[in-house]
């Protein structure tokens, strides 16, 4: 049971503490409710280039690094295709130069020609590092592209291409900042070892007099109802060919959400899995195949993926993956089964709560979702799954007519 | 003036908490130790004392920690990890160059029947053939994905270059090593060398000892010789790689240097720090921040117990990396010439007084710290007399001991990438 007390500023602020005095840190957390799926799709990859230009400092804090370096203060960032999330550790006793500094940059940043410039080039040569460098960069930009066709989750959070972050502009830029960066917009956690009535203090004198603005509606375009298969295939310099299976699911939120996730578990989330052990053991068929769920805030995907060994080809790789998926299909999951997986499930839960970073991280998520509440219930709603909602979570969606086929192919 | 231009006070951590762990005795010549704290979630490490140094064959040990839990004619690997799963257990298989590793994860409540499977399950391990195949399959296509990236091949080359790559230091398994190894080799070295070689038994929160007795048979008999590199220094001092299709080359430059028991190790991780350890680092501000030739550039030690290895790396733009080790070298010699201010002095010392403060938050880290004083040899005050040390550092000192560590005949570089472009 994660403890935290919850208040909103007059300016919109949302703030959560959690008080936990066994360790010397204090832990901030900012949320804002921008991701990839807020950006105009001639400017992918706004979101993410616009975290990197958060580092640039701010009216009061020319530099946003190197005080918080002073004040013992790490931090970092990260942007998905639903928020932005930053966080700064340090100790407790420094905690006011993290609330100055997040304050600062929430309220003036610094956006200028020189240091937008230097964010662009370093922004792309992230995007080559990890994107184009890197074998198999682009399975998942274009998995989204062929699953999404109206919903902005069709691109990756780097952007569709170095283009739209080459044509950025500072005026983009500004809007950018004043449209999602503000207090109506973003969640605070204070974490650690703080108590109560001095986060509150701090809350009011650091966040109050930055003003309100507007909070981000999540209005998007709804990816309309998938009715017959997609497929692609792409060739590229790779050592192995690999399949990947796309198939629409459930919003994070969503009842069904539990017995899908379990249920990818089931298929492809340990060595002991359906897919691992058929596909990997059994058949050799695959080099290494998971599953998993995006979980995303809008309706994700349910993701099997895995690179094939030489001498099988594709097409027998997919339809091994089909028996397997269509076995679910007609005949459900065994007890023993949903017993694994629900037990495996309650370790990861466990081990999120030994670290304060981790807890003040899920505090902002679950706060995000409708309400912080989420985090205690999350353990109760895996295990009110059953055989039966797995299986008719399969029925569902495991359709082809609601599956993308990504065909990966490494040129010869 | 707004309350925002008073920077708010701050405090340097000066004290690191004390380590609460206990030593039992297990077996004849083993040890467990425990974290004294009450945690929900157990993490259990079982160090064998069976590593890299230990095998006849390249990759040998490698193979044989990654088929632990590959079972028998009997009980195959599938049912061993249906046990396992059932538990709700993560278990991590890992070799190592001393030593080897099988960590596992799982509630406390679960922690005997898990060990009890385990036990068990390295008890009657056959190294079935179909086993053997299946992963020396997957270790050949792994490593093809791998050679693809110019930071693996460079990483590679540097470690077989600098160290050599016939020592246990330097050498990398190949494909050729990983066809080679056959299952008589496998029960060889498992029955020979690994199997009675538990050590130690690390907890992050307390287990009752008798839930732990199923694993008494492998503690370990004898006591391993300590092992030390002996090795020569090559004469050429940069060497290329080229990879045609390289959007990004990788730089990796660096030295063989003394451990953390050395006096000077807090003076030189400093060095480490100012130059490349951290986000305000100079070659961050320098190469990614000012010029934008990368995502990122970095430096650190790794330590060993007889030796540190020195290594600055970076993916860079393929068309500037002459123009990136340039700026390298030439931090590099800022160190040597001229005195680190004041404000720089207090960013890094602060910065490295927190990470150390963070590494030592939470039964995991806490449990970490611990078992780095036993691998590396270092006495129970060690991280304590680190920060004392580092509170005296001053900018005169920090530049001789550059002078000296950094000297440029020291450093080894290699570039991957491609050399075809200008």
């Amino acid at each position: 049971m994660l403890e935290y007390t919850k208040f909103r500023l007059a300016n919109g602020l949302r703030v959560i503490h959690h008080f936990d005095p066994q360790t010397p840190l204090a832990v901030v957390n900012i949320l804002y409710n921008v991701g990839a799926r807020d950006e105009d799709p001639d400017y992918t990859g706004m979101a993410h280039l616009f975290e990197h230009l958060m580092f640039s400092g701010s009216a009061h804090a020319e530099s946003y690094d190197e005080p918080l370096q002073k004040a013992s203060g790490e931090n970092n960032a990260f942007t998905s295709n639903d928020i932005t999330n930053y966080y700064v550790t340090l100790p407790a006793e420094n905690i006011e130069t993290a609330l100055w500094l997040e304050s600062d940059r929430m309220f003036q940043l610094n956006l200028n020609e020189n240091s937008m410039k230097v964010q662009q080039s370093v922004v792309i040569e992230e995007f080559k590092q990890r994107y184009l460098n890197q074998p198999y960069g682009d399975l998942w930009a274009l998995i989204r592209e062929l699953a999404y066709k109206e919903h902005p989750y069709q691109w990756a959070t780097i952007g569709k291409e170095i283009g739209h972050i080459e044509k950025v502009d500072l005026e983009v830029l500004r809007s950018f900042y004043q449209r999602f960066y503000n207090p109506s917009n973003a969640i605070l956690v204070m974490a650690g070892n703080i108590p109560e009535f001095q986060c509150k203090a701090l809350a009011e004198k650091w966040f109050l007099d930055i003003p309100s603005g507007e909070a981000n509606l999540n209005n998007y375009t709804v990816e309309p109802k998938q009715t017959e298969l997609r497929r692609l295939t792409v060739e590229r310099e790779v050592p192995m060919d690999c399949l990947t299976l796309a198939f629409h699911g459930p919003r994070r939120t969503a009842s069904d959400f539990y017995a899908c996730d379990l249920l990818m578990d089931v298929l492809g989330g340990s060595p002991s899995s359906r897919l691992y052990q058929s596909l990997i053991k059994e058949l050799e068929i695959f080099a290494d195949i998971g599953a998993y769920t995006t979980e995303s805030i809008d309706e994700g995907l349910l993701l099997i993926s895995g690179r094939i060994l030489p001498g099988k080809t594709l097409e027998e790789a997919e339809e091994a993956v089909m028996k397997i998926v269509n076995e679910v299909l007609e005949n459900g999951i065994q007890k023993s089964e949903w017993e694994k997986v629900c037990n495996k499930k309650r370790t990861v839960l466990n081990y999120q709560e030994l670290e304060v970073l981790n807890k003040a991280m899920n505090l902002a998520m679950f706060e995000n979702l409708g309400d912080a509440d989420l985090v205690n219930s999350e353990e109760a709603k895996f295990l009110a799954t059953s055989t039966e909602s797995l299986h008719a979570a399969a029925k569902d969606y495991l359709q082809m007519s609601n599956c993308s086929i990504l065909y990966y192919v490494a040129k010869k | 003036m707004s309350f925002r231009n008073q920077i708010p006070n701050i405090i340097t951590p000066k004290s690191l908490p004390q380590l609460p762990v206990k030593q039992l005795a297990f077996g004849k010549l083993s040890e467990y130790h425990f974290l004294e704290k009450e945690e929900s979630l157990l993490r259990i490490t079982l160090q064998f004392e069976c590593g890299k140094i230990h095998e006849s064959k390249l990759g040998l040990n490698e193979a044989c920690v990654q088929l632990l839990l590959s079972g028998n004619e009997k009980m195959s690997a599938h049912s061993i990890q249906e046990k396992l799963d059932q538990f709700g257990a993560f278990i991590e298989l890992e070799g190592g160059l001393r030593s080897s590793y099988i960590q596992v994860f799982c509630l406390k409540e679960y922690a005997e029947k898990v060990l009890d499977i385990l036990a068990e399950v390295l008890d009657t391990l056959s190294f079935v053939e179909d086993e053997i195949r299946i992963y020396k399959n997957r270790v050949q296509e792994n490593l093809k994905v791998k050679e693809q990236k110019t930071s693996f091949l460079a990483k590679r080359a540097f470690k077989g270059h600098i160290f050599g790559t016939n020592t246990v230091y330097g050498s990398s398994i190949l494909s050729t090593d990983i066809e080679s190894i056959n299952q008589s080799d496998l029960i060889e070295h498992f029955n020979t060398k690994f199997k009675h070689s538990l050590f130690r038994i690390f907890t992050n929160t307390y287990i009752p000892e008798h839930q732990l007795k199923s694993l008494e048979k492998f503690s370990r008999e004898t006591i391993a010789t300590p092992f030390t590199w002996n090795g020569i220094y090559p004469e050429q001092h940069e060497i290329h790689l080229p990879k045609a299709d390289a959007v990004q080359a990788t730089l990796i430059s660096g030295f063989i240097s003394a451990g953390r028991k050395e006096e000077t190790y807090p003076a030189r991780s400093f060095l480490s720090t100012v130059l490349g350890g951290y986000f305000g680092s100079r070659l961050m501000k320098n190469i990614r921040e000012e010029k934008g030739f990368t995502y990122g550039i970095h430096s650190a030690y790794t330590n060993y117990p007889d030796l540190a290895l020195f290594q600055i790396s970076s993916d860079v733009k393929n068309e500037v990396r002459d123009e990136a080790l340039a700026e390298i070298r030439k931090e590099i010699k800022r160190l040597q010439t001229e005195l680190i201010d004041n404000s720089e002095l207090e960013t890094v010392r602060n910065y490295m007084l927190g990470s150390l403060q963070r590494a030592f938050d939470g039964s995991l880290n806490l449990m970490d710290r611990y078992k780095t004083l036993l691998d590396l040899g270092l006495p129970m005050n060690y991280f304590q007399e680190y920060v004392d040390s580092i509170l005296e550092l001053n900018a005169n000192y920090l530049q001789e001991i550059a002078s000296i560590e950094f000297d440029a005949k020291r450093f080894y570089t290699v570039v991957a990438g491609n050399f075809d472009t200008a």
